[in-house]
């Protein structure tokens, strides 16, 4: 895909505003887009054409033994590392607080001689217990999906294909749940990845390269264990199903505090993804030719929906009416062509008729339809977070801040009790964040830091007090004598310097939905299919319509958003 | 078992939050005390160790507030309390570039500290905040320039009494140190310390380790069946 927008000026730019995007109720409704990191991972792969080859497939019939690939890319070598194994099927757990996998791995740096890789057999099997070394980069461990996994390996030692019905309700064979990087467990700091690995320079570049792998081995896993239960009738597994087979994935609270503890890189990822937004709204127009790919897109997305399996009532609903509200936008779109000289046009309909997710749907479909107007942006969504004090800022303007950006957060009444109904802790079990009831379950002593607004509004009403008695010194002044506002007051400085601020939520209210958090980062790294599991966590599948590694080198479109059944009588998906 | 244990910046980091919020919940800011301790140990200046000596300050529940005993425009006096200068030393930063931002320069002078290397850890801060910095005391002597990362540590001066000296300007700085002070540690050395650390981690004493373990664990809430469906189960 060309890079057609490296002559565009951002600096005129109209972005949609913070109080609309900011909402942690539309941030919860957002869909994958074509500088999801995933996506952008995997078009680096294709063009550098990097290699992947396994140079230790060690494993018995049943597919329990080690694997290594190989992976070379035009900067360096990396080498990933499986460890399969037989699980008892009572210790087969989602939860961050299992203690034992179907397969465990590791990602890391050049290759791996007998030594090294006795040292990771003792260690990448223990996950959290074990301890690596700043030569590893990704620790993660999976889980079969037993029922699909069984499907599959049964057909295709009876030499048929898998029943795409089956593969619909549940599009992976494994699935992940945890995906460790950044220095944990004694593995190399994010840091030293952006610096000396700069394949994977990317935000969750190399765990994403991870899921990517670990559906690669459980496709060759399924393929493998065929053949051997039935060396005479077994068939591989077609291509064309193969790319309709992603990695699932469980992600449950963990994720939610890395968005309120990292809110300049959030803020960032959403700015780029407006920017990008703002960029096709400006610089494109509709003609026939892009309504028609418009259009193309809609029925693609369309299908997708229709194809999401989840027992999940609410998502089934959101799902049915953005499918139907898409499908009407469409036949507006036909039926108004000729006063839509703008997509603008579009969108500005769309926020008056439809539901906010139907809104960030079409939104996500335009980005696809003028991808390379957008491609550069991918390079801007790494930042260094600093969140310094301004000490001498005057207390006036420090006030002016918190009225203008944490409006929101004024709004709240933290007097109703139900605004702080919840309270976010660790549990001792694997340091599990979870939530609690604050006035029935004990530990909001110990609450964690998810309190922003609480906290601004108390840091406000003491600023207020500090004023009128003091008059109008500085935020040094002020911090020094109320310690505990220290931390948000650099926050408010740091984040009011932002396009976009904070996730504007409180969190500690009763009704507050922590799946929108999860959701909201997963699009950015480009999952798709949710399927909520209750509002705390939610399976969802990667990669599906992806790429296999045996695409690699050949030609790509980049085209794989919306995954929908293969046609097996005719091209791929 | 070993004597010592390897740890990437990101677990020293991640453990040391958690202690010094175990220490002081939200009354304060612990994320940038760990960011004091964080930095003196990346760069060599043993921030554990320091650490460990300041744990029965920190852990002092009934210590007074920091408190002014003279302001005049560039010049000011603060009594900290009996404070650990893990737990007060940026606050006395901010108050530090603060005056400096409107009177060109400020001068601090701090008494009633438990400790006085920690200071050290936030010389970064003020060069990352485009001021200069000097540290005087018995014990050592650090100045940073606002265009550097990393402050140079001389051997400690006369003082009785330990002064922080902030500047907008360099030149005004170079004559508060005393002349002919021994380098004790070169900016050189710092960077090449954090580099291994980055690339290598950091070793530190399993007993230092166990102890700051066993404070950041306060913050772990025991689990139950109740907490258990607090998960999403």
């Amino acid at each position: 895909m060309q890079n057609n927008a490296v002559h565009i000026n951002d600096s005129d730019l109209a972005l949609r505003p913070a109080n609309v995007v900011m909402d942690l109720d539309r941030l919860g409704t957002l869909y994958p887009y074509p500088l999801s990191f995933m996506r952008s991972l995997l078009r680096r792969v294709m063009r550098e054409k990097w290699t992947i080859v396994p140079v230790i497939f060690d494993l018995t019939p049943q597919g329990y033994g080690d694997v290594v690939y190989e992976i070379t890319t035009p900067n360096a070598v990396f080498s990933y590392v499986i460890f399969s194994k037989f699980l008892d099927p009572d210790k087969r757990s989602d939860r961050v607080i299992a203690e034992d996998w179907d397969m465990t791995v590791t990602l890391c740096e050049g290759t791996v001689d007998k030594a090294r890789l006795d040292f990771l057999r003792q260690n990448v099997p223990l996950q959290e217990v074990g301890r690596v070394d700043a030569k590893c980069f990704v620790l993660s461990r999976a889980n079969k999906s037993v029922r699909n996994y069984e499907h599959v390996v049964d057909a295709l030692s009876k030499g048929q294909q898998p029943n795409l019905d089956v593969m619909a309700k549940v599009g992976y064979l494994y699935r992940t749940t945890a995906v460790y990087g950044s220095g944990k467990f004694g593995m190399a700091n994010w840091e030293k990845v952006r610096e000396s690995y700069i394949d994977f320079a990317r935000p969750f570049s190399a765990e994403m390269f991870s899921c990517y792998l670990i559906r690669h081995f459980s496709l060759q896993k399924a393929d493998w264990v065929a053949k051997h239960r039935a060396p005479e009738t077994a068939v591989p597994m077609d291509e064309s199903i193969k790319r309709y087979i992603g990695i699932g994935n469980a992600t449950g609270l963990g994720m939610a505090p890395y968005l309120i503890n990292h809110p300049l890189l959030i803020a960032n990822w959403i700015e780029v993804r407006e920017t990008a937004l703002a960029r096709i709204l400006t610089h494109t127009v509709p003609d026939e030719d892009s309504r028609g790919k418009f259009k193309c897109y809609v029925l693609k997305a369309m299908q997708h929906l229709d194809e999401i399996a989840t027992d999940n009532a609410e998502q089934n609903a959101i799902n049915e009416h953005a499918r139907f509200e898409i499908e009407q936008c469409l036949d507006w779109l036909k039926a108004h062509q000729d006063i839509v000289t703008d997509w603008s046009i579009l969108i500005d309909y769309t926020a008056e008729n439809y539901r906010v997710e139907t809104q960030e749907l079409i939104n996500a479909i335009l980005t696809e339809l003028y991808a390379d107007l957008i491609l550069d942006l991918e390079d801007k969504l790494n930042i260094r977070e600093q969140y310094e004090m301004v000490p001498h800022m005057k207390l006036s303007k420090l006030k002016d801040q918190i009225e203008t950006n944490y409006d929101w957060a004024l709004g709240c009444d933290f007097d109703e009790k139900s605004a702080v109904g919840i309270f976010w802790y660790r549990s001792e079990e694997k340091q599990e964040p979870r939530l609690g009831k604050r006035f029935d379950e004990p530990g909001a002593e110990k609450e964690m830091m998810m309190c922003i607004a609480r906290d601004v509004c108390e840091c406000y009403k003491d600023l207020k007090t500090y004023l009128e008695k003091e008059g109008d010194k500085s935020a040094a002044h002020f911090a020094f004598a109320h310690p505990k506002h220290r931390y948000i007051i650099r926050r408010i400085q740091t984040m009011s310097a932002t396009q976009y601020g904070e996730i504007r939520a409180n969190l500690l209210d009763d009704d507050v939905l922590p799946i929108h958090l999860l959701r909201c980062k997963l699009s950015f790294f480009g999952v798709g299919k949710f399927d909520p599991r209750s509002k705390m966590w939610v399976r969802n599948t990667m990669f599906q319509g992806a790429p296999l590694v045996s695409d690699i080198g050949q030609e790509f479109g980049d085209h794989w958003c919306f995954p929908i059944r293969p046609d097996l009588n005719g091209p791929a998906a | 078992m070993a004597q010592q244990l390897n740890l990437s910046i990101n677990e020293l980091w991640s453990l040391l939050t958690r202690t010094f919020e175990a220490l002081y919940g939200h009354k304060r800011d612990y994320y940038d005390m760990a960011r004091t301790a964080l930095w003196l140990e990346c760069h060599g200046h043993d921030g554990v160790r320091q650490l460990i000596r300041a744990l029965p300050t920190l852990e002092e529940t009934d210590l007074a507030e920091p408190s002014f005993t003279q302001q005049s425009p560039t010049h000011i006096v603060i009594d900290g309390g009996g404070h650990s200068l893990f737990c007060i030393g940026r606050s006395i930063a901010d108050l530090a570039m603060a005056y400096a931002s409107t009177h060109e320069s400020a001068h601090l002078e701090i008494t009633n500290v438990a400790d006085r290397q920690p200071l050290i850890g936030v010389l970064s801060y003020i060069a990352s905040q485009h001021f200069s910095g000097v540290i005087q005391c018995k014990d050592m002597q650090a100045v940073i320039s606002s265009s550097e990362e990393q402050p140079i540590i001389y051997e400690g001066c006369e003082f009785d009494m330990m002064s922080l000296i902030c500047s907008r300007t360099e030149t005004s700085l170079t004559e508060e140190l005393n002349v002919g002070a021994k380098i004790l540690k070169d900016k050189e050395s710092q960077i090449e310390i954090y580099s291994l650390r980055l690339n290598r981690g950091i070793n530190i004493q399993r007993s230092h380790y166990d102890r700051l373990t066993n404070i950041a664990n306060r913050v772990l809430v025991e689990a139950t069946e109740a907490s258990r469906r607090g998960a999403g189960e």
